[in-house]
């Protein structure tokens, strides 16, 4: 790609010299393709026994080294020009936090997928996943692995009817939604009562409603088009996902990698029965979605089936009944909302008083909010796993197997010091699920017995 | 290194959050003010000044009330620490999960000879610094912590 960059830079560089004897912004155009095109040729990668080495940089040399046993995932990015000239960006994914991403600009993709095959069968001979039962001859091993991939499983697709009913109900449109649906409760009386302003409340209001409208239309398409097509595969161990239309995205994460597993969904979803289900892998989180295998408008009733698939291995599903939260974490529910929504509506109040002064009622709607939040909150804890879920508009629930927790923390705050509250919170490669507000006791106490039961030494992988 | 309570950090610690911390407050408020009062805006200076020395005070009173708060152990199977004021943070570090642990020091605590041991597991996210352990004991410190945390590497 960065070829092509460079000889079209030159290139054009020269005929705008030519033509325009514009010599300043010919030279410029000329100077960058040089660079890149120098760029590129002193870019390398080299595979050996035990890692990838990637060298790069002109002045400043640059070595990545990536051991084959800490790869964690190995991602395919296709850009619109990526695909149109048959290339692809591939992208691996180490893990902890001081390893970084790597990212190799460019490959061609039957490149891409025999590099990404080599990786991920050496991961594996390292990390001991395929151990050969004696007697069997490395040619064995590699015929099964052949066999199995190239049989792939498909486990999940995606109609466009329902990415562009997940689209219009996504977590944002939720959110946008919830915030129109509380103006317009205002709104409405106090364009009724006060007569005399009617009509600009009238226009506030239909304004409102016409962004909200086009908000919501443009996501969904926004959503459909990044998601479009969307599979996900089983090939061998690896988990595959696919989606996209102007810019084809392919992840992979290998199903003994998984962290922990978050299933989420909202206020308009739970009404179609749709959520999103992420698997998330030990990257370090970045600003993209590189980090997790998320299926995003997932049918609600498909992911049991889904996971016991995917990940039989990993416990996932909890066996003891969920727990509840304490009163006085539902008091402190129903508080935090009526604070923030009163603070929200007292600034109507104070700036068109007197009839603005409904929007501080706005605060009431606090008192259902908080009460159905602290309903939807639980927790799991047993010796196999523990979940957390909680929200109202946006509602999750993460689940961690207890043999990925890294480990554990009890952060207290001094209102809830005071209530005998604390949060706890499960570091996990990647990530952190917490809940806040559980009984301090509890928390404390599943702090203080959480490693007694776990294995010392090396922990099976996929437990 | 006692198994059973937990231990306090060396008492050098709190000279170097005073310097690290309400020094530069102090600083930042003496040298802004001065600076505006010579540039003729007496009331920015005066709150530029307050804010600098307010700040440093409460600073300085609070490093013996975090000082008192923090508190180590290492326990059976796991490493606890204990600190925090306002919020309260007490977090378990499993051997197991320990990958690396490197010996810290900034310029302050390499001339006060005080170091922070920085613990690392697979996520990110885990709280594993240790400040205000002595020079001459650190590396035996994290020696015995890592020989507890055996060879596992599972994530």
């Amino acid at each position: 790609m960065t070829l092509i960059l460079g000889a079209g830079g030159a290139g054009f560089g020269i005929v705008v010299l030519i033509l325009a004897r514009e010599s300043l912004v010919g030279l410029v155009f000329a100077a960058f393709g040089l660079l890149r095109f120098v760029g590129w040729f002193f870019r390398t990668y080299e595979v050996t026994d035990r890692e990838l080495v990637i060298r790069s940089g002109v002045l400043q040399r640059r070595k990545q080294v990536v051991p084959f046993q800490r790869v964690q995932q190995i991602d395919f990015h296709r850009g619109l020009v990526a695909q149109v000239f048959g290339l692809t960006e591939m992208r691996i994914e180490t893990a902890g936090s001081a390893a970084g991403r790597v990212q190799l600009a460019y490959l061609d993709q039957s490149t891409g997928d025999a590099l990404r095959g080599h990786l991920l069968e050496r991961r594996a001979h390292f990390a001991g996943e395929r151990v050969a039962p004696a007697g069997t001859r490395e040619g064995e091993i590699d015929d099964k692995l052949a066999g199995e991939l190239a049989s792939p499983r498909r486990l999940v697709t995606i109609s466009v009817a329902q990415l562009a009913r997940a689209g219009l109900t996504s977590d944002v449109n939720a959110i946008v939604s919830s915030v129109w649906a509380g103006a317009a409760l205002v709104l409405v009386p106090i364009a009724v009562l006060d007569r005399g302003a009617a009509p600009a409340w009238w226009a506030a209001l239909a304004t409102s409603t016409l962004f909200t409208l086009v908000w919501c239309v443009f996501t969904t398409v926004r959503f459909c088009v990044t998601y479009v097509d969307l599979r996900l595969d089983l090939v061998g161990d690896d988990l595959r996902i696919e989606y996209g239309l102007l810019a084809r995205q392919h992840l992979s994460l290998p199903r003994t990698r998984v962290q922990h597993v978050s299933i989420s969904d909202n206020l308009l979803r739970r009404r179609l029965g749709l959520c999103t289900l992420a698997l998330h892998s030990a990257a370090r989180p970045g600003a993209d979605n590189a980090t997790r295998l998320a299926i995003d408008g997932l049918v609600r009733s498909a992911v049991e089936p889904l996971l016991a698939a995917a990940l039989p291995a990993v416990i996932v599903t909890p066996t003891t009944p969920r727990n509840g939260r304490t009163a006085p974490a539902a008091r402190r529910a129903v508080v935090r909302r009526f604070a923030v929504l009163a603070l929200v509506g007292v600034l109507p109040a104070v700036v068109w008083f007197p009839f603005g002064a409904l929007g501080a009622g706005v605060g009431a709607l606090g008192v259902p909010w908080g009460r159905s939040a602290h309903r939807r909150a639980g927790y799991w804890i047993d010796d196999r796993l523990v979940g957390f879920e909680s929200g109202v508009i946006v509602h999750r629930l993460d689940l961690v197997p207890r043999a990925r927790v890294q480990s554990v923390r009890v952060v207290s705050s001094w209102f809830q010091r005071r209530v005998g509250l604390a949060t706890l919170i499960v570091d996990v490669a990647g990530h952190a699920p917490q809940i806040y507000d559980i009984d301090g006791a509890v928390a404390r106490s599943a702090r203080d017995g959480w490693w007694a039961d776990q294995t010392r030494g090396r922990i099976p992988s996929g437990s | 290194m006692n198994g059973d309570g937990f231990e306090a950090l060396d008492p050098r610690v709190r000279t170097v959050w005073l310097v690290g911390q309400a020094l530069p407050l102090a600083a930042f408020g003496v040298v802004g003010g001065v600076a505006l009062a010579l540039a003729d805006v007496p009331t920015l200076a005066a709150a530029i000044a307050a804010v600098g020395v307010v700040g440093a005070a409460v600073v300085a009173v609070l490093v013996r009330a975090r000082y008192r708060r923090w508190r180590w152990a290492a326990a059976a199977d796991s490493l606890e620490l204990r600190h925090g004021i306002i919020t309260r943070v007490e977090s378990s570090v499993p051997f197991h999960r320990i990958q690396q642990i490197d010996i810290v020091q900034g310029p302050i605590e390499r001339v006060l000879g005080i170091a922070t041991l920085v613990i690392r597991t697979a996520a990110a996210t885990s709280d594993g610094q240790i400040p205000g352990i002595p020079l001459a004991s650190a590396e035996s410190v994290r020696a015995a912590l890592l020989h507890r945390a055996g060879r596992d590497d599972a994530v």
